[in-house]
């Protein structure tokens, strides 16, 4: 090979550390004057104009290295010093990061706006600094290498694996797990028995057994119906087209034979006993059979949780009378005893039987509802 | 620095060991007298790990795993796991008087009345999202480069069950405030465990302690985000590093490079002191987003009341995918023999359950279809293996579909767009988009492999054009280059140690006056003498 490159080489990065191999010999020559061998060059050869082609590169090469050239720090002693000092600015912000935050933490006003940021700024400078002083330390002051390591295969040899196997083998025998079944019955018994020992904690872990619990709410007959607020309502509360979310009252009996009206505002009867109000148009509400009295005057009441997933069904468009769940917008049509029409709910929402009181209140005329609420469970028939 | 550049395979002679040791040798040596360390600490000194950006993802997730236990630690000496109802008190005005968990309130409590509460509380947020991300990304490096392949398969198995975990426990984080967001995520992790057939309903009262809302569930909640899940994490982390670190990191094939070594930067010092800096790096970025970008502002949401809720409420980026899942999904819900199988079990406990199945076993079923047994250390690149890269992008483009349906009604909104036509979109998308991503990645590939196979066979355009004798005009090509290194290639071991057998004696018997008060008060210390009387039993040195 010639270690003198003709000019037609050279363009593109990847000719960088190639010389024109012996067999291919030199394309057109450097001075155009018309190799003999070869036929006329046409076209204009990519000028060179990479300076790894250039002589003192070029004699790097030795022992199937090309060598970069070197930093400016491997060769300039005040190229060096202008890199620690680099570093060591990097360090010094480090500590000015830190003293920041000590700073800001104790001396700031945690009820101001700058607090936090400041805060994060400090730690960020803090660490980063750190961090870009130790990455430049490692990449401008140590010494590159490519460190080789050799790997070695995992596999035993056959001698190895076969020596284990039969003393582990013969361990067994000594066992005698083969020969004495019934010391190996009971003891697999055992363990399977001893299962119970995680099951039974586990059991522990639930204060009630499900048994109908999921099948009930808080509504029983009678109760008024009562806002987030504490307020009962009538029916003139709610104007049409208008929604209300209500929650059970429910009748408590006092000494004196009077009746008063409990609000269940607990998150437990919010849970399950959420009832969404919905005042149609007169005359568009279409009632499943057997339901044709549960509305009053185009006032109906279904459960607010989904069936799909258990979210509350919050989203009432007024136009087309669409309940629209917004966790995974299924889409329930009121006036049609909420069936569920879009999205992935299948179920329609429960509905609740309305009635008035003697005083002109909303009650739950018939109790609770006739289904369980909410997303289904395998014991839902 | 020039000590370390000796030629390549002509190691120095060992170096005589030091007289006279400063204080830190001195506790090497007395570390090594009991434990027999020197030989073991210089093979883990000297390990090589390869350099390649893509290789500092992994590294990313490990981090944050850091910073979410530093951090993590902080709010658990701030935080009140406990449902019980307060009254709030503190200084975020708009909230003062009303009736929430305690856990709602210490919460709030760490966001504006405890010292950089704040700060490490969005550190920790940001760092939980970091570690997700990262991990996919990770995953997908590792996939689409085919480094899962024998011997490392149950690395990526071990990584499997890192990603599912770290979502379980991302999860598990930002339900425990208690505030609207989470409770409403809770409503619905509720009602999935609910969905379960046969053990749902009992799986869902074992969890909560009762009918949803539960009893007291947040402290299991609690144990569960900072016990029981973290420690299942530190465990696989260490098991997954410990894989990577005994059967060493794989590399892109280069020059020098082959199946049976390690090219690149040993751990010390070099290696050591760029993942520090990067470490450093890793954390000054989370600092600065918990300090600068807000994220899961609590206060905003108001305490979890189950007949409420926000519209456009979405969880943490890595349970997006489920949410999409479960708004495409049509309403099955099968009812029949007096049981119900809910909609929302399909997609929320099947496909999750057969996805990361089939990630799980990856290694093994490509090893089934294409045969591989052998053991492999050099990476392939994405286009080397176009039916894996193919499925590699049809599983992405399955999850982005899934990933994008989760905020449908976000982008609906943001775009004007009917709602249900994204839901449509979603669900015509998720069967048409994988194959096509399948296809196309499967045609890029061969074509890309196509030209490399033309570079390497007929070699690289050099824009020079000749005319032949008989007219013809032909393009010159030029061999493609054999890859050189850049560095000069060393042993690990530059230092030849002598055969095995004899020890050198390093002197300790003569000494000066110490040693000889020693001797002299020695039998002090000792019961008894030997025979002869001149070296007592157990003495220091025999």
């Amino acid at each position: 090979m010639s270690e003198q490159d003709d000019t037609s080489t050279g363009g593109g990065s990847v000719f960088d550390r190639v010389k024109r191999p012996a067999g291919g010999g030199p394309a057109g020559g450097s001075g155009g004057a018309g190799a003999p061998e070869g036929p006329e060059v046409l076209g204009t050869p990519p000028a060179p104009t990479d300076s790894t082609q250039l002589e003192e590169h070029t004699s790097w090469r030795h022992a199937g290295v090309a060598h970069r050239p070197p930093r400016a720090e491997d060769v300039d002693r005040r190229a060096e010093r202008r890199a620690e000092r680099l570093i060591a600015l990097w360090f010094t912000v480090s500590v000015i990061g830190t003293l920041g935050f000590i700073v800001a933490n104790f001396a700031g006003d945690k009820h101001k706006a700058y607090y936090t940021p400041c805060l994060g700024l400090g730690i960020a400078l803090a660490v980063g600094g750190l961090g870009v002083g130790m990455i430049l330390w490692a990449k401008r002051l140590m010494p590159h290498e490519q460190a080789v390591q050799e790997r070695h295969s995992f596999k035993s040899t056959d001698v190895e694996t076969a020596v284990l196997e039969e003393e582990v083998a013969l361990g067994f025998d000594a066992m005698g797990l083969g020969r004495f079944k019934l010391v190996r019955r009971s003891l697999l018994g055992a363990g399977a028995v001893l299962g119970g020992l995680a099951v039974v904690p586990l059991l522990n872990l639930t204060n009630a057994k499900p048994g109908k619990k999921l099948d009930h709410t808080h509504w029983v007959k009678g109760a008024r119906m009562v806002t987030g607020e504490g307020r009962f309502v009538k029916l003139g509360d709610i104007s049409i087209g208008g929604i209300e979310t209500v929650f059970p009252a429910v009748p408590v009996k006092d000494a004196g034979g009077t009746t008063r009206f409990e609000p269940q505002l607990d998150l437990h009867t919010k849970a399950d006993s959420a009832t969404i109000l919905v005042r149609l148009e007169p005359g568009i509400n279409k009632p499943r059979p057997g339901r044709e009295n549960w509305d009053l005057a185009g006032l109906v009441a279904y459960s607010k949780i989904c069936s799909h997933a258990g979210c509350p069904v919050s989203l009432y468009e007024q136009q087309t009378h669409h309940l629209l769940c917004p966790c995974h917008q299924s889409v329930f049509d009121v006036p049609d005893g909420c069936r569920a029409i879009f999205g992935p709910a299948s179920r329609s929402l429960p509905q609740l039987a309305l009635g008035v009181d003697g005083d002109g209140y909303l009650i739950a005329r018939d109790g609770d509802y006739t289904e369980p609420i909410g997303p289904a469970f395998w014991e839902r028939s | 620095m020039t000590t370390t550049h000796g030629p390549a395979g002509s190691p120095a002679a060992a170096p005589k060991l030091e007289k006279r040791p400063s204080p830190v040798r001195k506790l090497n040596r007395a570390a090594d007298e009991r434990f027999h360390t020197q030989r073991a600490l210089r093979e883990n000194l000297n390990k090589v790990f390869p350099d390649h950006w893509s290789f500092m993802i992994g590294e990313i997730a490990l981090y944050s795993f850091i910073i979410l236990i530093l951090t993590g630690i902080y709010l658990t000496l701030f935080f009140d796991p406990s449902n019980t109802e307060v009254i709030y008190n503190g200084s975020y005005v708009p909230l003062k008087g009303v009736e929430m968990s305690r856990a709602y309130a210490s919460t709030l409590d760490i966001s504006f009345d405890i010292r950089a509460g704040l700060v490490f509380r969005q550190i920790h947020h940001w760092a939980a999202l970091l570690f997700v991300a990262s991990i996919m990304v990770h995953l997908f490096r590792v996939f689409f480069t085919g480094a899962y392949r024998k011997p490392r398969e149950i690395n990526w198995l071990i990584g499997v069950g890192l990603l599912v975990m770290g979502i379980f426990e991302g999860f598990a984080g930002y339900s425990l405030p208690d505030d609207l967001l989470s409770g409403t995520g809770l409503r619905i992790a509720s009602s999935i465990a609910q969905s379960i057939p046969v053990a749902g309903t009992w799986a869902s009262f074992l969890l909560f302690d009762g009918e949803w809302p539960g009893m007291n569930f947040l402290p299991r909640l609690y144990v569960a985000h900072i016990l029981l899940i973290p420690g299942l994490l530190l465990a696989l982390v260490g098991a997954h590093l410990g894989i990577l670190w005994y059967q060493k990191h794989t590399d892109f094939p280069g020059p020098g490079k082959t199946e049976d070594n390690v090219i690149g930067h040993r751990v010390f010092p070099v290696f050591a002191v760029k993942s520090g800096g990067f470490f450093m790096m890793v954390f000054a970025m989370l600092a600065l987003l918990g300090g600068l970008a807000q994220i899961n502002p609590i206060w905003v949401f108001g305490p979890y009341d189950p007949s409420k809720v926000s519209s456009a409420s979405q969880p943490d980026f890595y349970i997006g995918f489920l949410d999409g899942s479960t708004r495409l999904m049509p309403p099955w819900e099968f009812r029949g023999l007096g049981h119900t199988v809910a909609a929302v079990f399909w997609p929320t406990v099947i496909l999750p359950g057969i996805l990361f199945t089939l990630l799980a076993l990856w290694p093994w079923l490509e090893a089934k279809f294409t045969g591989d047994r052998e053991s492999h250390n050099l990476l392939q690149r994405p286009r080397e293996a176009p039916t894996r890269t193919a499925i590699g992008a049809m599983s992405i483009s399955f999850y982005l579909v899934l990933l994008i349906s989760g905020g449908n009604d976000v982008i609906a909104k943001t775009f004007s767009i009917s709602l249900n036509a994204m839901t449509w979109a979603g669900r015509v998308g998720l069967i048409i988009v994988p194959p096509i991503a399948y296809k196309a990645t499967k045609v890029i590939c061969i074509a890309l492999n196509k030209r490399d196979h033309d570079i390497a066979h007929h070699g690289i355009e050099t824009g020079i054009i000749r005319q032949l004798p008989t007219g013809e005009f032909v393009e010159d090509h030029r061999p493609k280059p054999d890859p050189v290194p850049d560095y000069p290639l060393v042993p690990t071991h530059r230092f030849e140690l002598p055969a095995p057998g004899h020890g050198n004696g390093d002197g300790h018997a003569k000494g000066g006056i110490t040693t000889r008060a020693r001797k002299a008060v020695t039998g002090f210390f000792t019961e008894e003498k030997t025979e002869s009387g001149e070296e007592p039993v157990g003495g220091p040195r025999h």
